[in-house]
């Protein structure tokens, strides 16, 4: 198996999924034509990682993605660092002309309209602390979607990756009244299983699950959500988006596209083709080696059952590599609405619904 | 009843428990004579200077003064650490303790010595923090208040889910400074884990006991109590209103009545004296925090009585080794409840 640094340099088109004449001319033209988003990506993101904008602005265009929500990561999940890098994260958009920033549904499609690329911000995880009256405040400087817990505890619930598993705090009850209230779309995708059955029955809003994949594919990967999870999900009308992290969809040596799918296959056959998106969690860096160096940290990779095998993702490591996702489902015999759902239809339904 | 007003005009020793002639020496020199550290205390606010009369008649020795840090906001903590630490480093009669020796090197003064403990700790994901609080002046810290927080579930929360992660690594970290550990607001699953966690031995330091009051969350079970003194630990009875009983009058018996149990069942050597005395009107700080911070519904407290009877102020602080030996206990065992059993332990994870 070849290096990550040898498959980067690999031309598009042998990355990419085979296709006959008629798929390839359908996939192009789907692509092109659906509005795309990604519900969970971390592209800008330049504090814990170094990434440079500027530099990655043509992958981001050549994704053919039309908005994508951008997490801003809270260090030590303090609230006044992360409205910094809020701020200057925002200003990096807002500086560039194909770029805007996107506060409801309406944005995404103005923005695929005007030609450019809009995008939203997510808070991973909140950094409310015990002030909730801060959700106001991020709602108002931009945020509109928020994880509640990363894998550890914290005030409002436990993590996937975490001792216990115990549901949502009396904090955490309030705070979810408080984000409903905001209209701020609520994920649970690094929640532990009782957190994240908790919250989507508190929830009045239907709520996310933005970059996760099924459990039953990968029973050991807590990061993943079991059937139940995803059953009580879809039936108050949330959306899974599935990932295309490394390591977190299969533990084989060798992982990628094909894996991503299989998720998606899976989760839309139990909860069916309205509840599915994508949220690649996508970023520029080599994220196994993230993962690596922030195992005991941030990720505590062993407590939630992840074993760090594959270094890459095949077909889908960086961004411009996202026509890939609506090639496979066209490979694997999606419909044009099916697809078109998956690729952004339903995304964009459930901001329209929650967010507005 | 009286009102609290009115009660706080009586002369002491209406207030105190009556003795006959013979006991009342012995009371008023074994008051005098003892090391007596109070665990747990909040005499530094800014009325200190007008309370420092009442604090001397108390006669204890050292104090165990809390920074509350109720919104766990660190660097707010660490301002308030710096303005008490000022107020006692400035007045000629008190002086800061960091060591077990400044509780006694004070008493041999004729000062009072005032450690300084966290509660809770507020150091947030950042567990190192707990470095810079111990440099600054912190000897002991609360693991968690009465809600949830990122190491660990307080008694007042929906779930009772024991340490998380981080609260190990607290735990290891505490450990190795030699900081103590307090679980006094702790749940019953977190105080069990810190216990067995920890390499030191451990405090709850102003609790009670629950099998007298069944439906407190604030009083710790025999089990706790059990394991507490297991592994070397300490449990300081404290003199809350309306945290030992749920009677309309409530005092000084009701704190004897947790001692004589906790004796009985833990031993003496692991038993010591954590007021939680404030000046102000406690009760009436219930009532108004009753929702936010001490969320009373949640740990099944009420606000019945309005004061507590012989230990509503320091100054009547004496009348707590007027109770012990009204109640038979020893020379040597109220030396060891009123200081001794604190000393040792402060002695034995501080230094």
């Amino acid at each position: 198996m070849i290096s990550r640094e040898e498959y980067l340099k690999l031309p598009m088109k042998d990355r990419f999924i085979k296709l006959d004449e008629d798929q390839e001319a359908r996939a192009e033209e789907l692509h092109r034509s659906s509005l795309i988003l990604d519900m969970h990506s971390c592209m800008l993101e330049d504090t814990l990682v170094h990434q440079d904008f500027l530099e990655n602005v043509p992958r981001i265009q050549r994704s053919g993605i039309d908005g994508f929500v951008e997490e801003i990561i809270p260090p030590l999940e303090e609230f006044a660092p992360s409205m910094e890098i809020l701020g200057k994260t925002r200003l990096k958009l807002e500086k560039h002309p194909d770029f805007v920033v996107a506060r409801s549904a309406q944005d995404f499609i103005r923005a695929k309209e005007g030609g450019k690329q809009a995008a939203m911000f997510g808070m991973e995880p909140q950094s409310f602390g015990r002030n909730l009256d801060r959700a106001g405040i991020a709602y108002g400087l931009g945020i509109r979607v928020v994880l509640l817990t990363l894998n550890t505890r914290n005030y409002v619930g436990d993590g996937c990756g975490e001792r216990t598993d115990a549901g949502l705090s009396y904090l955490g009850l309030e705070l979810i009244e408080v984000l409903n209230e905001l209209g701020i779309l609520i994920d649970l995708s690094h929640c532990g299983t009782q957190t994240t059955l908790e919250a989507i029955e508190v929830s009045r809003d239907p709520v996310v699950c933005n970059h996760i994949g099924a459990r039953a594919l990968y029973p050991e990967l807590r990061r993943l959500k079991t059937d139940e999870e995803l059953v009580a999900l879809a039936k108050k009308g949330g959306v899974a988006g599935v990932s295309a992290i490394p390591n977190q969809l299969s533990r084989n040596a060798e992982q990628g596209i094909e894996d991503m799918l299989n998720h998606i296959d899976y989760i839309v056959n139990l909860i069916g083709i309205d509840h599915v998106a994508i949220g690649t969690d996508i970023v520029f860096v080599d994220q196994v080696e993230v993962h690596r160096q922030m195992d005991e940290t941030l990720f505590r990779v062993d407590a939630s059952g992840q074993e760090l095998n594959a270094p890459y993702m095949y077909g889908i490591e960086s961004a411009e590599e996202w026509p890939n996702i609506t090639r496979g489902l066209v490979s694997r015999g999606y419909s044009n609405d099916h697809i078109r759902k998956i690729i952004g239809g339903n995304a964009l339904r459930i901001i329209q619904e929650v967010v507005g | 009843m009286i009102s609290r007003d009115e009660y706080l005009k009586m002369p002491l020793k209406q207030r105190f428990i009556q003795l006959s002639e013979e006991d009342e020496a012995r009371a008023v020199e074994l008051h005098r004579e003892s090391l007596i550290i109070d665990l747990h205390t909040h005499i530094l606010d800014e009325e200190f200077h007008a309370n420092v009369a009442p604090i001397q008649r108390s006669q204890v020795n050292g104090m165990f003064e809390a920074v509350a840090a109720v919104d766990e906001d660190f660097p707010g903590s660490m301002t308030n650490l710096g303005r008490f630490m000022k107020d006692v480093e400035k007045h000629p009669d008190f002086v800061p303790a960091f060591c077990a020796q400044d509780f006694l090197d004070a008493k041999e003064q004729g000062k009072q010595a005032v450690m300084f403990q966290l509660e809770p700790q507020s150091f947030g994901r950042a567990v190192d923090r707990a470095e810079i609080a111990y440099g600054l002046g912190i000897r002991m810290a609360l693991l968690v208040f009465n809600t949830r927080n990122y190491v660990g579930d307080g008694c007042g929360e929906r779930t009772d889910a024991g340490l998380s992660y981080l609260g190990l690594e607290l735990v290891e970290l505490m450990n190795s400074l030699g900081m103590m550990i307090d679980l006094s607001h702790c749940g019953i699953q977190t105080t069990l884990d810190a216990i067995e966690a920890s390499k030191d031995p451990v405090l709850c330091n102003h609790v009670g006991a629950r099998a007298l009051y069944p439906r407190m969350k604030r009083l710790k079970t025999d089990e706790v109590l059990k394991a507490l003194a297991d592994k070397g630990g300490v449990a300081g009875v404290s003199a809350i209103p309306n945290q030992l009983s749920p009677n309309e009058e409530q005092g000084i018996e009701d704190m004897l009545n947790h001692i004589d149990y906790m004796v009985k069942l833990i031993g003496v050597d692991h038993v010591a004296i954590g007021l939680d005395i404030v000046f102000g009107d406690h009760v009436e700080y219930h009532r108004q925090a009753a929702k936010t911070t001490f969320k009373l519904d949640y740990i099944g407290q009420g606000l019945d009585a309005p004061y507590m009877y012989g230990i509503e102020s320091p100054e009547e602080w004496p009348n707590i080794t007027r109770g012990l030996v009204a109640r038979g206990y020893s020379d040597e065992e109220i030396k060891k409840l009123l200081g001794g059993n604190a000393l040792r332990i402060i002695k034995e994870v501080v230094g």
